[in-house]
């Protein structure tokens, strides 16, 4: 017992020991050192660290505060140090003490700006270079034309050396947080072929009334998977039925149903009942010549493959079943697989 | 991780093969857009012995074989039973409706014009439109997790601006924490560095069962939107792009003044050289759009001697007439914020008439 217990031990710890060396990797994924600003380079890389390390966690104000304030102020020396000859050391100023106040608020993981040097967007034959924290809309400029801009380093080559060094605060915590959020898209997808797999076949017109009666959910203001309700519309069905008044050998018959309005449930853990389940509004159409060739009634579709229904044509009752259904299901199945593997192709690698 | 600044392409309505990374197969969307940015590099001497390949790297979101898929089912299933209930011999006795439906049904399947581009458009507009969308932010996460989001640009044509916008609009959210198990990211810290609105549909999009109105949306430039810049790029004679189109004007409410000034970009042009206006090589391959992306892509840009005779030279290829029997064509054509998907069915027959009446 003691020996199982050991072993059960030894596993967690490898187990977990292998998670926390794989997420540390991912932290130290930083773009490749720029040709200046070195050491503020490594700041920005410490301070990258221990924000990607809170992946998942919330941060108290103070947990990083330290960090986060010291490397800024670490940038505002390099400004100081680096720019303090240019013509653009006030604008680089500005928001270095835009950056710092940000810094002063602790970090907020969905406020992290990049530093960005641009060019002008919308005029090409504009000769400047445009650099800003991209949380606010304030820009700083110098033009690449200008004497102090020609000397070796170039301006061009300073700030985009900056602007590496800078953010490497965030870069690894942006690709591990876009990451975590690809996982949670692939549950959402994963979700959707589930449906495409599981869930009854729809007509255009299907889709249509479900679309419209789902739209609340369907638009929300962020990606959902599958709606947990299909609606029907005049949906034709190929069933057998059973009417056990007709003559001799025309009690058990081919038809169609047809769902004129119905909703199925095509998720058992979200179904009022446990199990998939559907109800409609339904007739038949079948062709014997003691009676009457419609039926109109209800139909239960159970476990998204199997209806079965009761119709009255005039004074007789009729009782049918879905068939064939399995065939169409394997080969939506199948065709299902193919686009699968299709997905697979698409993958980047 | 690339160190080449990445575009995102994402195709429109119609047929278009997938790319096969795995094995550096492009998609026909991709190839259209690379061979039409190769084409616009040899207009200049500064640039024609390079390749866009070697300064940009592409990436395709493909989405095409989704709806394809539907469509297929949809047919099959049709034509099962229209040849089942052929068989026993009581299609006469089914009501016209329900006739009306199997027969449509099954007629999906043909590779005519409205099932292989106008379908495309209804099945966005359904539910299918969401599993495409979560389809192409999973893809686009995969590119972010990889190469971050700073040099991440986006390049959406027709369908797929509305494809682009509504994706970006529910992926990219405001009150974001990576500590719940919502599917999303933050405007701030996982901003793009531009978003290419080529033939914009995304308002008519919109109009019916709406996701996002593009009005209101986070897809923007500046510091509340998605993207650092955004650029939206129509023809004066694409007729796609006429009703319900996207019109921003520069009064501070959508975004600032300053930012509009410097970060947003509405390139109309207008030059027909070829008939089909509404094909994304007609626009890239104008230098009034091609020479903006190179801009934004850190390309440099050719000196202005240069520049004047690719415009010269792009002037030489317009065809004789066109606009003129375009605009004729045009006629009439709703072109309102009143539009609806029809006149948007409207605008493509238009312009399909203009392209049988020129001979092509």
């Amino acid at each position: 017992m003691t020996f199982i217990k050991l072993f059960g031990l030894l596993i967690l710890l490898t187990v977990n020991s292998g998670i926390s060396v794989n997420a540390a990797d991912k932290c130290e994924n930083f773009d490749a050192e720029p040709s200046h600003f070195i050491s503020l380079y490594n700041d920005s890389k410490l301070l990258g660290k221990s924000i990607c390390d809170t992946l998942g966690a919330t941060v108290d104000l103070d947990s990083l505060l330290g960090k986060y304030v010291g490397f800024a102020d670490n940038l505002d020396k390099t400004i100081d140090e680096s720019f303090n000859t240019t013509s653009y050391y006030n604008d680089l100023k500005v928001q270095v003490k835009e950056f710092k106040s940000l810094s002063r608020l602790g970090v907020n993981k969905a406020e992290l700006p990049y530093f960005r040097v641009t060019r002008n967007t919308t005029d090409f034959t504009d000769t400047h270079l445009y650099f800003s924290f991209d949380s606010w809309d304030t820009n700083g400029k110098v033009d690449t034309n200008s004497v102090e801009c020609n000397k070796v380093p170039t301006c061009e080559e300073l700030l985009t050396a900056l602007e590496i060094a800078i953010n490497q605060y965030k870069e690894p915590y942006v690709r591990l947080s876009a990451g975590a959020t690809t996982k949670n898209i692939s549950v959402l997808r994963k979700s959707w072929d589930r449906y495409f797999e599981e869930a009854r076949s729809q007509t255009l017109w299907d889709a249509a009334l479900t679309t419209k009666l789902e739209e609340d959910y369907l638009t929300q203001d962020k990606l959902v998977g599958p709606m947990q309700r299909q609606w029907f519309l005049v949906h034709p069905s190929l069933v057998i039925e059973n009417v056990s008044d007709a003559i001799d050998g025309e009690e058990t018959q081919q038809g169609l149903a047809v769902e004129w309005v119905g909703v199925n449930w095509w998720n058992k853990e979200t179904s009022p009942v446990g199990i998939p389940i559907g109800v409609s509004l339904a007739s038949i159409y079948s062709s014997r010549p003691t009676v009457d060739d419609s039926g109109h009634g209800v139909m239960f579709t159970f476990n998204n493959s199997f209806s079965i229904g009761w119709a009255k044509h005039d004074d007789e009752d009729g009782l049918y079943v879905s068939v064939d259904f399995l065939g169409l299901l394997t080969a939506k199945k199948e065709r299902w697989s193919d686009y699968k593997d299709k997905i697979k192709e698409l993958k980047f690698d | 991780m690339s160190t080449k600044p990445i575009v995102v392409l994402i195709h429109g309505m119609g047929t278009h093969t997938a790319p096969k990374p795995k094995s550096n197969e492009r998609g026909s969307f991709g190839n259209e857009c690379i061979n039409t940015f190769n084409a616009a590099f040899q207009m200049y001497p500064s640039l024609e012995n390079d390749k866009i390949e070697n300064k940009v790297d592409f990436i395709e979101i493909h989405y095409n074989h989704i709806f394809d898929n539907f469509r297929k089912e949809m047919a099959e299933n049709g034509q099962t039973f229209n040849d089942l209930l052929q068989g026993a011999g009581i299609l006469a006795k089914i009501p016209g409706l329900v006739n009306k439906v199997i027969e449509f049904e099954s007629s999906l399947g043909n590779d005519e014009f409205f099932n292989t581009h106008w379908l495309d458009v209804i099945l966005y507009k359904l539910y299918f439109g969401e599993y495409v969308r979560v389809h192409v932010a999973e893809k686009l996460g995969e590119i972010i997790a990889k190469n971050g989001s700073k040099n991440i640009h986006i390049l959406a044509h027709s369908l797929g601006t509305a494809v682009a916008h509504d994706t970006l609009s529910k992926l990219y959210n405001d009150g974001y924490a990576d500590n719940d198990d919502i599917a999303d990211l933050s405007p701030v810290t996982h901003k793009l560095s531009s978003v290419w609105q080529i033939a914009n549909v995304s308002c008519l999009a919109n109009s019916v069962m709406p996701v996002a109105n593009p009005y209101k949306s986070l897809v923007k430039p500046g510091s509340a939107g998605v993207t650092d810049t955004m650029m939206n790029i129509h023809h004066k004679f694409d007729p796609f792009t006429l009703p319900k189109k996207f019109v921003r004007p520069d009064n501070g409410k959508w975004i600032p003044s300053n930012v509009f000034k410097t970060k947003y970009k509405d390139i109309e042009t207008s030059a027909i050289t070829q008939v089909n206006t509404h094909s994304i090589t007609q626009y890239l391959h104008d230098p009034s759009v091609h020479l903006y992306l190179f801009n934004a892509l850190g390309i440099k840009i050719p000196p202005k001697s240069q520049r004047d005779k690719a415009e010269e030279a792009y002037k030489s290829l317009v065809i004789d007439k066109a606009e003129a029997k375009l605009k004729k064509k045009l006629n009439g054509l709703v072109k309102t914020n009143a539009a609806t998907l029809k006149d948007y069915v409207d605008a493509g027959n238009r312009l399909m008439k203009f392209i049988e009446s020129m001979g092509v």
